[in-house]
């Protein structure tokens, strides 16, 4: 079971050469960027697992955004990673993904060295890119078909698949219009899309359902489910909880770059509310600060807690009241626990 | 007023703040700071020595209605007006809508369209570009020294003036052309026109005097010519305020009268047609956009089914739809008209034009990456090596440098009649030849550099504004990539020197085509394959370096 506390990771030590040739898995010396350095883990990576991270680490500056984090995604889970803003999150993906390159650690893709070889794995991954990191000037259907190509696809499967996939991401009738002029919904789903159409056997997407509209939204959610049915992995970063609460299998909660928890979503849930849990395991929350000149305007507004008369005490914030719901709720995607599944905590 | 003085606090505000941000925006402004007391002094040096001038009028070509004065009024006025519309169309086409003090920066505070306007053209001169030229101006007055008080005076008056009008009439360009110019194509076209019509209004000078055009008018009536157009241009908006001082000096009161009202209505103009633009485009934001649609997939249809087959359809399909890379392409055909104008029956001129097409083909490509955007994360992404992106690269441009060439080449043999004439048709080849090795040499470079020395663009919708830390950079780099093509060629220039030693030169000067053209093959193999090195190592380097050329953008 996860726990609240977590433990202290070890911190990532400087390696002798011999320490470092025995990195695990290295695949053939193709070396364009610096390694990171990686310091043997109390637990050893895991090649079977989908993606493996031990000790990874990353400062800017005097900030450590990522903290010796380690972490198991087992193959064909649904994995959130979900934590408050400038938790690592982004910068845990972008290490395992190969967009940075970690101080020290050690990240495994399907038991392969992301950093030996970082262009090969790429290419087995499918990473979706942020609206902003696309040639927003080609047309819908002439992106898929460059994300294709440049993954080493043939262009007639490109084109096929492009096609495929614009009908099921309900973008045919765009697929001549230039992605500048496509909403912001549009546009990330052209931008989920273009990770996918490699069929790669690791999806990672951040914030994939931002800005999607909730219909289109339902539609990807069950191409994605679908998809980790197969045996795909999918990791999404996301700060909505309902969502990784509902699609997830598993969940990791990061905060100030460590894992604070991580396993399925029942056992860091741990019999609560997962949002109300996370609350709980990354802090932070406080009392509304009342702000005397924060006036909607209407007669007799209380007092201010910040006005000198008025006594400082917070207000304790009361129960929503939930209004009765029509439609019959959706109920939550099953968590399957996985055998492989390694609760690091 | 005090909105005003607030946007011109903000302004100083934003320069600080980057300041303090970045050490090499530091740099960049002291760097400026010093050529602004540079060029301050050297217009108090100029002014000094044209003073002087002033007893040439009584012996001189020009009519005496300025007195012993006329010469220095002639040119004043002239310079002065060409200052006045170049600075504008430079605002308009290098610096343009500064992205920091943009209008619609403050598009949410619900500030009235006047004070709004107001703060701006006073922060606009306040900024250190205004106060250089008014400072130079006003240190011009030593020109005027022996005009008399009321000139000197008059003229330090006026330096502000013609400082305030040039800021007018630029925030109107920039403002018509952002306001009126909605559509994505329309503002492409409009930026080409722009920039072309700026060369050409450059070129002219140079055309009218070595085209030979002025050799038929008289010495006397060039005089004539001159004055006439001085006093022309001393009526508009552009050479008004540089009148005032002469005004003064001939103590014409009712002359100077008009001149400031010349000044005065343009400011209103300029003033009142800003403040309609900055409300219709709060009106109607949004609403003339026009989507784009292109059917099938165009150049991935026909390029190599391969990775860098990829890349190069995506550039191509780019190129066609970037104004700021595709005006690259339009300046051959100026090249060729302007030393064709200059030629005077020597066909052998229209031919090096070919060698500065080659030259500057690639110009664009030399920073080519940041012309990408954040949009080059896909490929790294996608895991792409560095080779691959630049084998992409090189197709597209090798493929139009090919093409250019040998449309323009066969148009200037049919042109000039050279392909009737052995001797000139081979001199004609060896040229065409030089020029497609300098657009190989240039492009094999242009893959090195622009993984290495990359400077801000502007975003492609909006090609008239400026990225912060532009100019410094965007005013060096390039030199990198003209001076290091020349020398790229040294190959072919050291056969041609001992060609030239040998005295063999006039008959053996075709053994130079060959190796010209192998000279440029190899070194863009060189570059190519270094770039892809240099690529492979700088990969994530360069996507940090583009996403903070983005931010900038906004």
């Amino acid at each position: 079971m996860p726990q609240s506390q977590p433990a202290p990771m070890p911190q990532p030590q400087p390696l002798s050469q011999s320490q470092s040739s025995r990195q695990p898995h290295a695949q053939q010396p193709y070396a364009q960027l610096p390694q990171p350095q990686y310091a043997p883990q109390p637990v050893p990576p895991s090649p079977e697992a989908a993606v493996s991270i031990r000790g990874l680490f990353k400062r800017f500056g005097n900030k450590i955004a990522v903290n010796g984090l380690s972490l198991d995604i087992p193959v064909g889970s649904f994995y959130g990673l979900v934590g408050p803003n400038g938790a690592g999150k982004t910068t845990t993906l972008n290490m395992v993904t190969g967009l940075l390159v970690p101080d020290a650690g050690l990240a495994l893709i399907l038991g392969r060295n992301v950093w030996q070889d970082v262009n090969a794995a790429k290419r087995s991954i499918g990473v979706m890119p942020q609206p902003d990191q696309i040639f927003d000037r080609l047309t819908g259907l002439q992106l898929l078909v460059y994300a294709g190509m440049l993954r080493g696809m043939k262009r007639a499967e490109a084109l096929s698949r492009a096609r495929d996939l614009l009908n099921a991401f309900d973008l045919a009738q765009a697929a001549n219009t230039m992605v500048s002029d496509y909403s912001a919904g549009m546009t990330k789903k052209i931008c989920l899309a273009s990770a996918m159409i490699h069929s790669p056997r690791i999806l990672v997407l951040d914030e994939p359902f931002e800005s999607v509209d909730p219909v289109s939204s339902a539609n990807l959610k069950d191409i994605l489910i679908e998809y980790a049915k197969t045996g795909g992995t999918v990791i999404i970063s996301s700060h909505v909880m309902s969502l990784v609460e509902k699609m997830c299998t598993h969940v990791a909660v990061i905060n100030n770059g460590q894992v604070c928890a991580a396993g399925t979503v029942d056992q860091v849930a741990a019999g609560q509310d997962l949002e109300d849990r996370f609350l709980q395991l990354v802090g932070g929350r406080h009392a509304a600060a009342r702000l005397s000149w924060l006036d909607g305007g209407a007669p007799h507004a209380p007092a201010s807690a910040g006005s000198p008369e008025t006594s400082p005490t917070p207000v304790v914030p009361t129960q929503a009241q939930s209004l009765p719901n029509p439609v019959t709720p959706v109920q939550p995607a099953q968590s399957q626990p996985n055998p492989n599944e390694t609760a690091v905590r | 007023m005090t909105t005003a003085l607030t946007l011109v606090r903000l302004r100083w505000s934003l320069t600080w703040a980057t300041l303090r941000k970045s050490v090499w925006q530091t740099v960049a402004y002291v760097f400026a700071m010093i050529t602004a007391v540079a060029t301050v002094i050297i217009t108090g040096m100029a002014a000094w020595g044209a003073g002087g001038l002033d007893g040439a009028g009584a012996s001189g070509p020009l009519p005496a209605d300025y007195g012993h004065f006329a010469v220095l009024r002639a040119l004043v006025v002239i310079l002065g007006s060409l200052l006045t519309v170049t600075v504008a169309l430079i605002q308009l086409m290098l610096l343009g809508d500064g992205s920091t003090m943009s209008p619609r920066k403050f598009a949410l505070y619900g500030l009235p369209d006047r004070q709004l306007q107001f703060g701006l053209l006073l922060a606009g001169m306040s900024g250190l570009p205004a106060i250089t030229g008014m400072l130079s101006l006003m240190v011009w007055t030593l020109s005027y020294r022996h005009l008399g008080g009321a000139a000197v005076v008059t003229s330090l008056v006026a330096s502000v003036l013609a400082v305030f009008t040039m800021m007018s009439l630029s925030k109107l360009l920039i403002s018509l052309a952002t306001t009126l110019v909605t559509s994505r194509r329309g503002k492409n076209l409009f930026y080409i026109v722009v920039v072309l019509g700026f060369i050409a209004l450059s070129q002219l000078p140079n055309i009218m005097v070595n085209s030979g055009m002025l050799e038929h008018v008289a010495p006397n009536d060039r005089g004539q010519m001159i004055a006439a157009f001085a006093s022309i241009l001393a009526w508009t908006p552009f050479g008004a305020a540089f009148q005032l001082p002469f005004d003064a000096a001939a103590a014409n009161g009712l002359a100077l009268l008009g001149h400031l009202a010349v000044l005065t209505v343009t400011w209103v103009v300029c003033f009142v047609v800003c403040t309609w633009c900055l409300k219709r485009e709060r009106l109607t934001v949004g609403a003339g956009a026009k989507t784009v649609t292109a059917k099938g997939i165009g150049a991935f249809r026909w390029m190599p089914d391969s990775v860098p087959g990829a890349v190069a359809a995506r550039l191509f399909t780019y190129l066609k739809r970037d104004p700021r890379q595709g005006m690259i392409f339009l300046m051959p055909i100026l090249f060729v008209v302007v030393f064709a104008f200059q030629a005077r029956g020597e066909s052998a001129i229209v031919w090096v034009s070919l060698i500065w097409t080659g030259w500057m083909l690639s110009i664009a490509e030399s920073n080519g990456l940041a012309y990408d955007g954040r949009g080059f994360t896909m490929e790294v992404i996608s895991g792409v090596r560095g080779l691959q992106n630049r084998i992409g690269r090189v197709l597209v441009y090798l493929g139009i440098a090919v093409v250019y060439l040998l449309v323009l080449g066969v148009g200037i043999a049919i042109f000039t009649g050279d392909w009737a004439h052995p001797d000139r048709l081979l001199l004609g080849i060896l040229l065409w030849s030089i020029g497609l090795a300098a657009a190989c040499c240039g492009l094999g470079l242009a893959e090195i550099t622009s993984c290495v020395f990359m400077y801000p663009v502007p975003s492609p919708d909006k090609p008239f504004s400026s990225p912060q830390g532009r100019a410094m950079a965007q005013g060096f780099f390039p030199f990198i990539y003209l001076f290091g093509t020349i020398l790229l060629l040294l190959p072919t220039g050291i056969v041609a020197i001992v060609l030239t030693a040998m005295d063999v030169i006039g008959t053996m000067f075709w053994v130079l085509i060959p190796i010209v053209l192998f000279n440029g093959a190899g070194m863009l193999a060189l570059g190519t394959w270094l770039g892809g090195k240099l690529l492979d190592a700088r990969m994530l380097s360069v996507v940090s370096t583009l996403d903070s050329f983005a931010s900038l953008q906004h």
